[in-house]
């Protein structure tokens, strides 16, 4: 598998599942830059064909996971000693588009977005692999070392949770109106 | 993927349109992947080349060194144990000081052994003559004492050293040895009781031996575990010099000397050729290996090794190469043709090279590409876009490599307006503070200058007394003095974590004392012996790394703060080399005032020559 293949394959996936662990978007994208970058360097200390997707998927998740536990580390040491700006306000500056659009976007999609935040980790985590770049069900399978049939169950499984929360969160407003009707 | 259409899930495109906002721009990402990717590998290619000693071939090694201590330790290196001698387990030490150094020990007590034998076997033939041969009986023995003596510290004196990384005292032990067995000679033949071919011959293995002990890689490489300033391979030079010479007279001169009623034609024996082939041979070899005197590189090779630069043979690395000399130049106002290196990188632009981002970087530094140029190859909205789009230069500790080549190609470019200026006034002295912070995990010296320079550039230089102290105490700390076997000290380490010196940490390092001043705890003598030049430098064309060396030396010598080298540093420095002169000069002295007995012997014709 050459950097090229990696990167269209993984890209969005990967930035979906270190974001599902709590990473703000702006440095799961760098962290997931590192990851791709190391493990394509490091790919021969792989056990196993490295040309196979499973096999680099599950490599490829094992260095993110290392790479995240040391940002976790140092984040922690950089809000000790240096004075900066707040990670949600560099993420809010960092994506252009949420903010110019931040005015004009419907609720409802801001609505889902919020609940996609509060879905339970393993849901979140496919929601956002899958539907960050249009990865295919078996290339995220292949990062999170499962099988397609499961992602796919995680997936209606979110899918179901987010329409319910949607739901019951504007029922109160429709009975209202209808009061006021 | 699923085409669920139920009512009870939530709608596909609603999420598809939740996170649009999120998606990162592709062609970004996997430009800054591929610019990780190429600089992990260029730093792992540069710890590999900083490894190998002063770019030697291993053919050439191979070839020259018959003290292969190194030679064993590179090839369990090769089988992948990835480190230098002083890196290898205990095992492999062993095996590495006991296999190939035992051959060169027992060489050399074989010779202590022989020549023992031609002394005595000359003492015994001189029995016919009007010899006290009392006083024979105990001169042979007292020389024998002396030389069993010599022959136990010379084998007894080096594994401990040499074990330890300790190469001054082996070398010592060496030479001491030798000197007392060229003193016993000398004694002998006043006591006209060793001939002068003798004398020769023994001078001449003791020089043969010690010459090819001082280019081996242990002594020439890392200068025997001192800070010499010379290349230590003039010591083989001294004593490949002093064999010629040694061969000279025991062939030739006494033979001119004297009234030879014989015809030239058969003066021309086959032992007068031999010895004239042997001794040109060595002065050959005495010119070979001292070529770092007579032929230095100088700012002229600089110079033209700038201009010709028309091949990188490894992409980014091989430009950041040319980038040191091509800027030390530059400083010192020199004008440059920089024709062939441009059309190299119109060539590296066309083939669309994905290192292109760091090509253009070391370009930029080396003063090739200009305000004119860089609208030609820079993107300059891209550029901006990237320095203060989006978080930009408020986000500090991640992307700095990516962004110092934006703002090098702004400023460049004189795109930056006073308010980006302040920007990145405070962008710098942050991203300094935060250097300060994870130095231990990142590569402070090869940072802070970037960030030196790039504050220069921007005309926001960054504020020198705040950030002196640290500046002075990482040099401090990242130069490498530790002794180590097969390292040559003096130089700096790019990392914390890594105890052994690289050519390209050392010049970020001086011209960060540039920048910084020099700090007292920096050892001088010890830098300029790593920068020293090598007679290697010109083996197969001008090395680049030679360049590297020189031009870093030169802009060492340059500063304020750097005192000029004195006779007493010199004589400080190198001793090893003045103890090869004093015996060779002892060993020539020894041949010379040697009698020629063999001229007195019966049927000999020609009155013997008196010291």
């Amino acid at each position: 598998m050459d950097i090229s293949e990696a990167i269209d394959r993984f890209r969005g996936p990967l930035i979906g599942l270190i974001a599902s662990w709590g990473a703000p978007l702006a440095d799961a994208c760098e962290l997931a830059q590192d990851s791709l970058a190391d493990a394509y360097l490091n790919r021969h200390n792989c056990t196993g064909d490295f040309h196979t997707p499973e096999v680099f998927g599950r490599w490829l998740r094992g260095v993110a996971k290392n790479k995240f536990r040391t940002w976790l580390r140092s984040r922690r040491r950089r809000t000790k000693h240096v004075v900066t700006m707040a990670a949600d306000a560099l993420e809010q500056s960092a994506c252009d588009n949420s903010k110019t659009n931040a005015a004009e976007e419907d609720p409802r999609i801001h609505r889902l977005r919020h609940e996609i935040d509060r879905l339970p980790s393993k849901l979140r985590q496919v929601i956002l692999m899958h539907y960050l770049e249009e990865t295919t069900v078996k290339d995220v399978a292949a990062l999170l070392g499962v099988t397609p049939k499961a992602v796919e169950g995680r997936l209606y499984q979110g899918r179901r949770r987010l329409k319910q929360r949607i739901e019951e969160s504007s029922e109160p407003i429709m009975v209202l109106r209808a009061l006021m009707l | 993927m699923n085409t669920h259409t139920s009512n009870e899930l939530i709608s596909e495109d609603d999420i598809r349109v939740a996170l649009r906002p999120l998606r990162p721009s592709r062609a970004d990402f996997a430009a800054a992947v591929r610019q990780k990717v190429n600089l992990l590998s260029e730093l792992r290619d540069h710890d590999s080349h900083s490894r190998d000693y002063s770019g030697d071939s291993s053919w050439l090694r191979i070839a020259a060194s018959l003290l292969p201590v190194h030679l064993v330790g590179k090839g369990l290196i090769a089988k992948g144990a990835g480190g230098t001698f002083a890196q290898l387990t205990v095992g492999q030490k062993v095996l590495a000081i006991f296999a190939l150094p035992a051959v060169s020990l027992i060489l050399i007590a074989l010779t202590v052994l022989w020549a023992f034998l031609r002394i005595r076997h000359s003492v015994l033939r001189q029995e016919d003559t009007d010899v006290d041969m009392e006083r024979l009986t105990q001169a042979t023995q007292h020389s024998s004492i002396l030389i069993f003596a010599a022959s136990m510290l010379m084998i007894g004196g080096v594994i401990l050293p040499i074990w330890f990384g300790m190469q001054l005292p082996a070398f010592i032990f060496f030479l001491a040895p030798a000197i007392m067995l060229v003193l016993v000679a000398v004694q002998l033949s006043r006591r006209q009781m060793l001939d002068r071919s003798i004398i020769a011959s023994l001078c001449s293995s003791i020089l043969g031996l010690l010459g090819i002990l001082g280019h081996g890689p242990m002594i020439s490489s890392t200068g025997a575990g001192g800070t010499p300033l010379l290349d230590q391979r003039i010591i083989a030079s001294v004593m490949y010099a002093g064999l010629g010479v040694v061969l000279a007279a025991q062939s030739t001169i006494p033979r001119f000397n004297v009234p030879d009623p014989q015809p030239i034609s058969r003066r021309l024996s086959f032992p007068r050729v031999a010895g004239s082939l042997a001794c040109g041979s060595m002065l050959l070899f005495a010119a070979w290996f001292g070529r770092s005197l007579w032929q230095p590189v100088t700012t002229s090779d600089l110079k033209t090794y700038v201009e010709s630069f028309d091949r990188a043979k490894y992409s980014s690395a091989s430009w950041q190469q040319w980038s040191v000399p091509a800027k030390w130049l530059a400083d010192q106002e020199i004008e440059l043709d920089f024709a062939r290196p441009r059309q190299l990188l119109r060539e590296t632009i066309k083939k669309e090279d994905q290192l292109m981002g760091h090509v253009l970087y070391h370009a930029m530094e080396g003063g090739l590409v200009g305000q004119p140029q860089v609208g030609h190859v820079f993107d300059v909205d891209l550029a901006r876009e990237r320095v203060f789009g989006g978080a930009g230069v408020r986000r500090v500790g991640f992307g700095f490599q990516r962004r110092a080549i934006s703002i090098r190609a702004l400023a460049i470019a004189e795109e930056l307006d006073e308010s980006e200026k302040d920007e990145l006034g405070e962008y710098f002295e942050a991203a300094m503070d935060d250097l300060k912070l994870n130095a231990a995990n990142r590569f402070p010296l090869k940072e802070a200058r970037q960030i030196t320079e790039l504050a220069r550039v921007v005309d926001r230089p960054i504020d020198i007394d705040v950030h002196r102290i640290w500046v002075h105490q990482t040099l401090c700390d990242y130069q490498r003095l530790n002794k180590r076997l097969g390292q040559p000290i003096g130089g700096f380490s790019a990392s914390a974590k890594l105890d052994f010196s690289n050519d390209e940490a050392t010049t970020q390092a001086i011209e960060l004392m540039q920048a910084f001043g020099v700090p007292d705890g920096v050892d001088l003598l010890a830098l300029r012996s790593y920068l020293r030049p090598t007679m290697t430098d010109r083996f197969g064309g001008l090395k680049p790394q030679a360049c590297i060396r020189v031009a870093s030396l030169q802009r060492l010598e340059s500063l304020p703060d750097v005192p000029p080298l004195t006779w007493t540093d010199y004589f400080r420095c190198e001793q090893n080399l003045i103890m090869s002169i004093l015996l060779v000069l002892l060993c020539i002295f020894a041949t010379l005032t040697a009698p020629n007995l063999r001229r007195n012997l019966p049927g000999t014709t020609v009155e013997p020559e008196m010291p």
